[in-house]
């Protein structure tokens, strides 16, 4: 396995920039994920890992081997990179069985007879196929395409593993089910993966790290958590489920160790505690994030917290496992996941605080 | 587990420096090539050379021959009396006839094509399976067979049909004569009934039955909501069907040829034909300029049926739609049952009955026990014309079906499933010969041939008829194998080579392995296409490279039907064989995909 190491990297069709200087490296045995909408640039960034795509400027390289420096005119073609890929559509070639399919890139390998078929059968016994491998490809589901597809990307023991969205087109249970089997023989075979999806929980579950793009730029990279909770920018931070993001601006601030800070903000009604990447200087304005998952309700808010609101019910939707709720306070409106077993409904008033360290301070955009 | 132990790719730390190494499989000189794109440029060449060759040349000689005072390779001068020549009232009249055919056999046709594809697509007429298969066989036979056919059955004095009306009826006259304008379009409307019914049927089925559903919720009548409903929704498709049918029409050369030209009849396909071959000193400038100039508005007519279909021509294999709603006839299934039969009777029983029964009568017209002979097969095992002619008419079929499915093969490859610079060229270009009716493109050849520099001695040799059947087969097979790639999606593609696998290892064992069932149905079309060749054939054969078509065509001339009778028995069973072969392949490709 090694590492893949991405160097200022773009990528233009016509006038159009899909990738836009981007610069990522991937651990050897690392599962980074990326992560943004359609059209951000993601696919095209993987695409040109696997040489299906000429990146226009920048150096990518493979382990220690430069695969394509645009400037030096030097390109790798696919077949030469030595690398596994899972498609959306998982790619099964229908004319032929599960082991032809798997077996295809050991075949262009020419290797010997014997070892093919062990090779083989113990992938698919990896990804529990073995009794299917006589069946012909088109008689499978969805499901088992997917883990015929995985073994054969695996098959030839690749420096990478590149996933092109693999789960998206299996069904909701499913997707959880394969994503966390496919993370579990990840992590027990040490893959270096760089996998793309548009989904946000996939993302989080999934990987080490998370490169969030957005108009073919990285926004941020980081661990899930990471991500979630201390973002870099307001695009960021709402890219992930529907935060309330609240206009205020810095009272105090001071420093709490490893480049981390806490500052004192006030907004219009309320003050509070936030913490925050960077040192604000008072009376500068800021962006606090607060997670709906992070506010408490009505009982629990609890007389005296730090950062309180008051307001009327404007909306409650029962989930299941919860109840979304919409707070109208002074105009300011909130989104607040509270308990399934919420007693208020529409038109009560409601108290509503966030606890020391759920709120989280970034540098409003410049517009 | 094996895959954890083949990390050998050394220590790939971030402190190694970058090197532009060898990759860890050698890359192959083509990779090379490849790569810099000096290859492709090479191939993308070589394919406009031979497009070029196959559809520009002809054509520019075409109109070089135009304005050409001489026949072919005579020195000559340059003038517009060709142009001037077609500029007749005979031109004229010659001119309306062929509009005029075209139209009186098109509309007939469709209304029975869209018949009949109701009946196949959406009742619960019984062996609507087999009947499809039967009312289709007519397109597939080679018009010359049946032409023939039906100048017996048809003929005033001896015909088939005239006897047995005298016979039934006690009564003199003859009701029946195939030679006349009357015949022309009968024998027209036979192609393209079939035709139009392969083309519109598919639309038939494919509709989907929630449309006609939501019709008959809202209260209309199941009649109403075929009109209202059924037939606009295929207005698209049967006006395309519609204005091809009409181009082909006018290109027409057999039916013309043989029921118009002997009683004076003339549309323009054969006035070329006739002013090359037919007179004392072949008017070549006049028959050239006459087919520029039918090219010009063959171009016109293709242009706006271009644009109707929007590049969709041909539906050939279908994917998997919609069940469509089926009517429930009662016991009128069996009167459109019969229908269909009838029209399979009247098309391919009839005029191959004919052919069996005057291959064993001593003389054509003349029926009695006393009559009946093998003669006629052993004349014509014995004749060596024949011999040559079967033996040319397969080696070109074998030959031209291969060379013209893996030129569009690899046409079709670069203008669907690459993003190659030149592509759109190639394209068009293969798309040239389309609107070049086989005539036209005989004479284009003609010329092209005649005026090849020295080394090349293409003029009157078999060659001569391979480029002219490569060129006119081109367009469908582009048609047919882009149809096939379309339905193959790119991830199967670059898996293959992400995984290891060369363009050329991707090209053959992923996409020509998939393609292949599709090669092999456009192999058989143009295998038809090529035996059923006469108007190109007639003006570039010479001795020795004779086909059958010309052959029959030749004997038929000096009044021996009944040898061509035994002639066009064998040819059918080869016809029905082929078409058999295929249905089994495009039945596999379906049930596998």
């Amino acid at each position: 396995m090694s590492s893949v190491l991405v160097e200022d990297v773009s990528r233009t069709f016509g006038d159009v920039i899909a990738v836009n200087h981007v610069n990522l490296r991937v651990e050897r045995g690392e599962f980074v994920t990326l992560l943004g909408p359609s059209g951000c640039g993601k696919t095209t960034t993987l695409r040109m890992v696997a040489g299906l795509e000429q990146n226009t400027s920048g150096r990518i390289s493979i382990g220690d081997r430069v695969v394509s420096d645009a400037e030096k005119g030097f390109f790798v073609p696919p077949d030469h990179r030595h690398l596994g890929m899972v498609f959306q559509s998982y790619a099964i070639w229908p004319h032929m069985t599960v082991f032809d399919n798997v077996a295809y890139p050991l075949r262009i390998r020419r290797r010997p007879k014997a070892e093919i078929e062990q090779r083989v059968m113990s992938t698919l016994r990896l990804v529990e196929m073995e009794k299917y491998a006589q069946r012909p490809a088109p008689a499978l589901s969805g499901g088992q395409q997917q883990r015929v597809a995985i073994a054969r990307a695996l098959v030839f023991e690749p420096e990478v593993l590149l996933l092109d969205e693999p789960l998206s087109n299996l069904d909701a249970r499913l997707r959880t089910q394969m994503g966390d089997e496919f993370r579990a023989l990840q992590k027990r075979l040490g893959i270096t993966s760089l996998y793309v999806t548009h989904d946000q929980e996939e993302a989080m579950a999934l990987s080490d790290r998370v490169v969030v793009m957005q108009g073919g730029h990285i926004l941020q990279i980081g661990p899930p958590e990471e991500i979630y909770q201390r973002p870099v920018s307001r695009a960021v931070a709402a890219f992930f489920g529907s935060p309330n993001l609240l206009d205020a601006r810095v009272t105090a601030s001071e420093a709490r160790g490893e480049g981390s800070f806490e500052v004192t903000v006030a907004g219009n009604g309320w003050q509070g505690q936030a913490r925050a990447a960077e040192k604000f200087e008072p009376g500068a304005p800021v962006v606090v994030l607060l997670r709906p998952e992070n506010i408490r309700v009505g009982d629990q808010a609890g007389n005296g917290a730090p950062m309180s609101w008051s307001g009327k019910i404007v909306q409650a939707i029962f989930r299941g496992p919860r109840t979304s709720v919409t707070i109208d306070s002074a105009g300011q409106k909130l989104n607040v996941e509270a308990p399934a077993l919420l007693g208020a409904r529409v038109g009560d008033e409601i108290q509503v605080s966030v606890p020391p360290g759920g709120a989280w301070a970034i540098r409003p955009e410049a517009v | 587990m094996a895959i954890v132990a083949g990390s050998d790719t050394g220590i790939g730390g971030q402190l190694a420096p970058p090197h532009y190494g060898t990759p860890r499989r050698k890359a192959g000189f083509l990779t090379h090539l490849n790569s810099l794109g000096i290859g492709r440029n090479i191939g993308i060449l070589l394919l406009l050379a031979i497009l070029a060759f196959l559809a520009l040349y002809p054509l520019s000689m075409l109109f070089y021959g135009s304005l050409h005072s001489t026949p072919p390779g005579m020195a000559g001068e340059f003038n517009l009396d060709g142009y001037r020549q077609i500029l007749t009232n005979e031109n004229f009249v010659i001119l309306l006839n062929t509009i005029g055919i075209s139209f009186a056999k098109t509309i007939p046709s469709m209304a029975l094509a869209i018949f009949l594809a109701w009946i196949c697509a959406r009742t619960d007429t019984p062996f609507r399976g087999t009947l499809e298969v039967l009312i289709t066989l007519p397109f597939f036979i080679p018009p010359i067979l049946t032409a023939m056919a039906w100048g017996m059955l048809g003929n005033k004095q001896v015909g088939v049909i005239n006897m047995a009306w005298q016979w039934l009826t006690g009564l003199k006259d003859s009701p029946i004569n195939v030679y006349s304008y009357g015949g022309i379009v009968w024998h027209m409307a036979q192609y393209s009934t079939p035709f139009l019914f392969l083309f519109i049927v598919d639309s038939f089925r494919a509709m989907d039955p929630s449309l006609e559903e939501a019709s008959r919720m809202c209260g209309a009548s199941r009649w109403r909501t075929l009109r209202r409903i059924t037939l606009v929704l295929m207005m698209p498709a049967i006006v395309a069907a519609l204005m091809l049918s009409l181009i082909r029409g006018m290109e027409n050369f057999e039916s013309p040829l043989f029921f118009g030209l002997p009683v004076g009849i003339s549309v323009i396909t054969t006035e070329i034909y006739n002013a090359i071959n037919h007179r004392a000193t072949p008017a070549y400038q006049y028959a050239t300029a006459l087919a520029f100039a039918i090219m010009a508005v063959m171009f016109v007519l293709v242009v706006i049926q271009w644009m109707l279909l929007h590049g969709r021509t041909f539906t050939t294999v279908t994917g998997k739609g919609y069940s469509p709603n089926i009517m429930k006839l009662g016991r009128w299934r069996w009167a459109t049952f019969a229908f269909c039969i009838l029209f399979f009777l009247v098309t391919v029983v009839l005029p191959v009955g004919q052919l069996a029964v005057g291959s064993f009568f001593k003389f054509f017209g003349f029926y009695g026990w006393d009559m009946l002979t093998l003669d006629h097969y052993r004349a014509v095992l014995q004749n060596t014309d024949f011999w040559r002619s079967l033996t040319n008419t397969m080696l070109l079929g074998l030959m031209g079906a291969t060379a013209t499915m893996v030129l569009g093969g690899i046409i079709a490859y670069v203008t669907v499933r690459t993003r190659w610079r030149g592509r759109r060229l190639i394209d068009a270009l293969a798309w040239l010969p389309w609107m070049m009716p086989g005539i036209v493109l005989g004479v284009g050849f003609l010329w092209a041939f005649a005026m090849l520099p020295g080394p090349f001695p293409i003029y009157g040799t078999i060659w001569a008829l391979l480029l002219a059947y490569i060129a006119l087969g081109t367009p469908i097979a582009v048609r047919v194998m882009s149809a096939s790639y379309h339905q193959l999606s790119f991830d199967l593609e670059e898996c293959s080579r992400v995984h290891g696998a060369s363009w050329w290892q991707t090209l053959w064992r992923i996409l020509i392995a998939l393609a292949w069932p599709a090669f092999a149905v456009g192999w058989v079309l143009t295998f038809f296409g090529i035996m059923r060749e006469l108007s190109a054939s007639i003006l570039l054969y010479s001795v020795g490279s004779e086909v059958l078509s010309v052959t029959l065509l030749k004997l038929w001339a000096n009044g021996q039907a009944e040898q061509v009778s035994v002639i066009g028995l064998m040819m059918m069973f080869l016809v029905i064989f082929f078409r058999w072969v295929q249905l089994k392949l495009i039945k596999a490709r379906i049930s596998t995909l």
